[in-house]
């Protein structure tokens, strides 16, 4: 029943090229190395982000550690498992998680999941439906980079730098930790 | 109780600033209302009926007299005078305007108070036995455990966007005053054969459209892997948990469908993948554990071995007093003190509210006799820990004249219900006009005595936020045919032996509902052994079909639908 | 375009006014006959036909867009004696406050 949840909720969403699309991380906003396309012909050599299922059938198979793997990474649906991925996290550089809807928060999962299980050394770039307000989350989970299309985010993005905290909304708000640790803040 | 450090002020501010300016932008139309609603919930704030409501969190329960004054402060400047207390030990304003809300923001910031988190699909306020620390079949007090789930939960970045809402409940008594079994996640606090503390997990409790019973997930998991398996739980729910329907997305469906088993494996596989995580460290170590437990040692009470002599003599001159403190007031682990609990079910009135100046009342009676601290109980009602034998009468005489001495703790007139209609935008039938009419036909003297102990619970629609589900007697109202109809259940219960309440048959017009609890009351009473056998335990040995029998003529269940 | 108010005394199927809250305090408020929003049903722009409801569906979604008001919404209405009363228990509820007292 749990999968069938899934593949319902995947149904019609991959990665589209969009021209508003900005790529930003800690430190700015940088330029977008990978391009995304639904599937992969043969003789393309750009840097690629393919869907899990086509990556499945058309990287996964003839998966040997071959440079030409440096250049394509992963669109992971909101509905799709990361197991698959696991043996060759390695050899991956980029995993793009998809946010379909801004409080769809399953790629937070996936993001802690890969950095803190599975010590994953990639890329993490979230993709999808992203707003200023979930920014300081998906820093936090580990997400290096957002793929942002919504406009207003981009202008707010742009006016700020460095401290990925809520802090971030507000200039200067420096936050001084008490002298305890305390396992159960998860502030990164 | 907790006080915030320099970190915890830091983190209110930060977050009453972040939502002052989502305000802001929301009124200058940088936001629309579906991009602000999530971010709005995310911070207690609801559209309801006629105004804004605005849910602040009490941590498990616990306050302190100075807030419970700047809670009085707030109902009487932006709000209509007065405030409503829930199940989940939280407070209601009913009339706050959405501009005035950052700035009330910023005030309970001043008192440690906020309003984070008490709504939205997010881990939600985490709520304890109102008598943790002072009752007698205490093993060990969890409010320690209730305050650092909560630090853990507070803005987890990982869990800000769950399926739909998520329930703790923590106990650390042998009886559970807290409903656990009735929660998304429950913890009983014990302790193992050698000793050693930990908690048993309960999973997929709940009220609503398919109320259910939580079954036990973990009988023992000890205290310094409590984060671990919190976390492990949470994030199987948050990957695997629906998000395709809304009335199906809380972690109760996700145990039915996967399966208690299944899902139990699923979520081992995660807890042992936590535990071995050394970037990830979330083991609760016992310095960390003594530092928040520093926090809720119980204060030096003072010995007033001469208060049990003062409390007899009293007791025999006033029978009202002594009727209150047979009903109102509960043992304490301390010979010399009471707990006493403050009753918000005047008889007519609305369960579960206080009017500013009640508060201001309440806040300086705690200042006096009770070391500043009060509860909320999942009840809807006050506490005050710790009062002095000696010191009841006292507080006693302050409550009558404030209307708050209904001597009904646990009676029928302790009515849990929902604000329903009269203010809910989700509701369907008034809860509230119930209630009170209820609470006036058994006003009687001596009926409510007669009657004994007895849980009646009042829902205005099928969400439940009353609790009638776990009402002995419970009563849901619904919407047919443009009109307000109420269904009856019997035999719930929130307690040790939790259940879920049985429909007795075919509902009841708003003018037929109390005659129909009467004659429920009625046959009870008729049919019990003595006065020492409550209503649920009659229920349990003689079953639904007396009952049924005397509201419909007839027992057999399809013929009274 | 202008919309008429119904003959009173008439209880007629299909009387419709457009409620929403208001965004700056979530007070209910009615579309009402000089094209503002007011704070009570009785001022309430009364339509009794198709053309009229979409008319006034727009208007709610404008306001929307504006930031006026949020959840704006058609609802049934009666008139009775010369005042107005909403069909639905809630929608009345709304229109006149909590019943019983409020404390």
């Amino acid at each position: 029943m749990a999968l069938l949840t899934r593949q319902l909720l995947n149904r019609g969403r991959c990665p589209i090229p969009n021209d508003n699309k900005k790529i930003w991380g800690i430190g700015g906003f940088r330029e977008n190395l990978y391009i995304n396309v639904e599937r992969r012909e043969k003789e393309d050599h750009r840097k690629l982000i393919l869907p899990l299922t086509q990556w499945k059938q058309q990287v996964m198979q003839t998966c040997s550690a071959t440079c030409e793997n440096d250049q394509i990474g992963i669109f992971v649906a909101a509905g799709d498992d990361i197991e698959p991925l696991l043996p060759f996290l390695s050899v991956i550089p980029l995993l793009a998680l998809d946010f379909p809807v801004f409080d769809d928060g399953r790629s937070y999962s996936k993001a802690v999941q890969l950095r803190t299980c599975h010590f994953y050394l990639g890329e993490l770039r979230a993709v999808g439906d992203i707003l200023i307000d979930q920014v300081s989350n998906m820093i936090r989970c580990g997400f290096d980079t957002l793929e942002v299309t919504h406009s207003l985010t981009q202008v707010r993005l742009a006016a700020h730098s460095g401290e990925f905290f809520t802090g971030f909304y507000q200039s200067g708000a420096k936050l001084v930790r008490s002298g305890q640790r305390r396992v159960w803040y998860t502030f990164g | 109780m907790y006080r915030y450090d320099e970190f915890d002020k830091a983190f209110v501010a930060a977050r009453v600033a972040e939502f002052s300016d989502q305000v802001k932008r929301r009124l200058a139309g940088e936001l629309t209302e579906d991009e602000f609603r999530p971010l709005r919930l995310r911070n207690g704030v609801y559209l309801q009926l006629h105004a804004y409501m605005l849910r602040v969190a009490i941590p498990y329960g616990t306050l302190s007299s100075r807030q419970m004054r700047k809670l009085a402060h707030i109902a009487r400047c932006y709000d209509r005078g007065y405030g409503h207390f829930t199940t989940r030990q939280n407070i209601q304003f009913n009339w706050p305007r959405l501009v005035d809300i950052p700035e009330i923001l910023s005030e309970l910031a001043d008192v440690e108070m906020h309003a984070i988190q008490t709504s939205g699909n997010c881990i939600r306020n985490i709520t304890s036995d109102h008598f943790a620390g002072v009752a007698a079949d205490e093993i060990t007090d969890p409010r320690p455990y209730a305050e650092i789930l909560r630090q853990w939960s507070s803005l987890h970045p990982e869990f800000s966007y769950l399926p739909r809402k998520f329930k703790f409940a923590i106990i650390g008594a042998q009886t559970d005053r807290a409903a656990i079994q009735l929660h998304d996640i429950g913890l009983r606090l014990n302790r193992n054969a050698v000793g050693e503390l930990g908690f048993s997990f309960y999973i997929g409790g709940g009220q609503g459209r398919t109320p259910m019973v939580a079954k036990l997930l973990h009988e023992f998991i000890p205290v310094e892997n409590l984060l671990h398996y919190a976390t492990a739980i949470v994030r199987i729910y948050n990957l695997y948990g629906r998000r395709d329907n809304k009335y199906k997305a809380r972690i109760k469906i996700l145990v039915h469908e996967t399966g208690f088993g299944q899902l139990r494996e699923d979520i081992d596989v995660e807890f042992a993948a936590l535990k071995r995580s050394e970037r990830y460290d979330l083991t609760l170590l016992q310095a960390d554990i003594e530092a928040i437990n520093a926090y809720f040692c119980t204060p030096d009470l003072e010995n007033h071995p001469n208060g049990r002599d003062t409390l007899v003599s009293l007791r025999l001159k006033d029978q009202a007093f002594d009727c209150w403190v047979d009903k109102n007031v509960t043992r304490h682990k301390h010979p010399d003190y009471a707990i006493v609990t403050i009753s918000l079910k005047a008889i007519g009135g609305i369960p579960g509210n206080a009017t500013a100046a009640q508060m201001d009342i309440v806040a300086d009676l705690a200042e006096r006799y009770s070391y500043n601290e009060l509860r909320v109980s999942y009840h809807q009602n006050l506490v005050l820990p710790y009062v002095a034998l000696q010191d009841l009468y006292a507080v006693y005489n302050v409550l009558v004249a404030s209307s708050l001495a209904s001597a009904n703790i646990g009676q029928i007139s302790d009515i849990i219900a929902c604000p329903g209609l009269d203010y809910c935008s989700l509701a369907n039938a008034r809860s509230i006009s119930i209630a009170q009419q209820i609470s006036t036909r058994f006003s009687r003297p001596g009926y409510q005595e007669k009657i004994g102990e007895i849980q009646l619970n009042i829902s205005g629609c099928i969400n439940a936020c009353g609790h009638h589900h776990a009402g002995h007697i419970g009563i849901l109202g619904v919407e047919k045919k443009g009109t307000e109809l109420y269904q009856l259940t019997l035999g719930g219960s929130a307690g040790n032996r939790c259940s879920i309440g049985e429909i007795t048959g075919h509902g009841f017009a708003a003018d037929e509902i109390v005659d129909a609890v009467e004659t429920i009351i009625h046959t009870y009473l008729s049919l019990r052994i003595d006065h020492g056998e409550p209503f649920i335990d009659a229920y349990r040995r003689i079953g639904m079909m007396p009952f049924r029998q005397a509201l419909y003529g007839t027992a057999d269940k399809t013929a009274a639908e | 375009m202008s919309v008429k108010r119904c003959k009173t005394g008439k209880k007629e199927e299909g009387l419709k006014v457009l409620t929403a809250n208001r965004l700056i305090d979530g007070r209910p408020v009615w579309y009402s006959t000089d094209g503002n929003w007011s704070r009570d049903i009785n001022n309430a722009a009364v339509v009794d036909n198709q053309q009229a409801w979409s008319c006034l569906e727009q208007v709610g979604r404008k306001a929307m867009a504006n930031n006026e008001i949020v959840d704006a919404v058609l609802i049934g209405i009666i008139e009775h004696e010369g005042k107005l009363y909403a069909s639905r228990l809630r929608e009345h509820i709304r229109a006149y406050g909590p019943t019983g007292s409020c404390t």
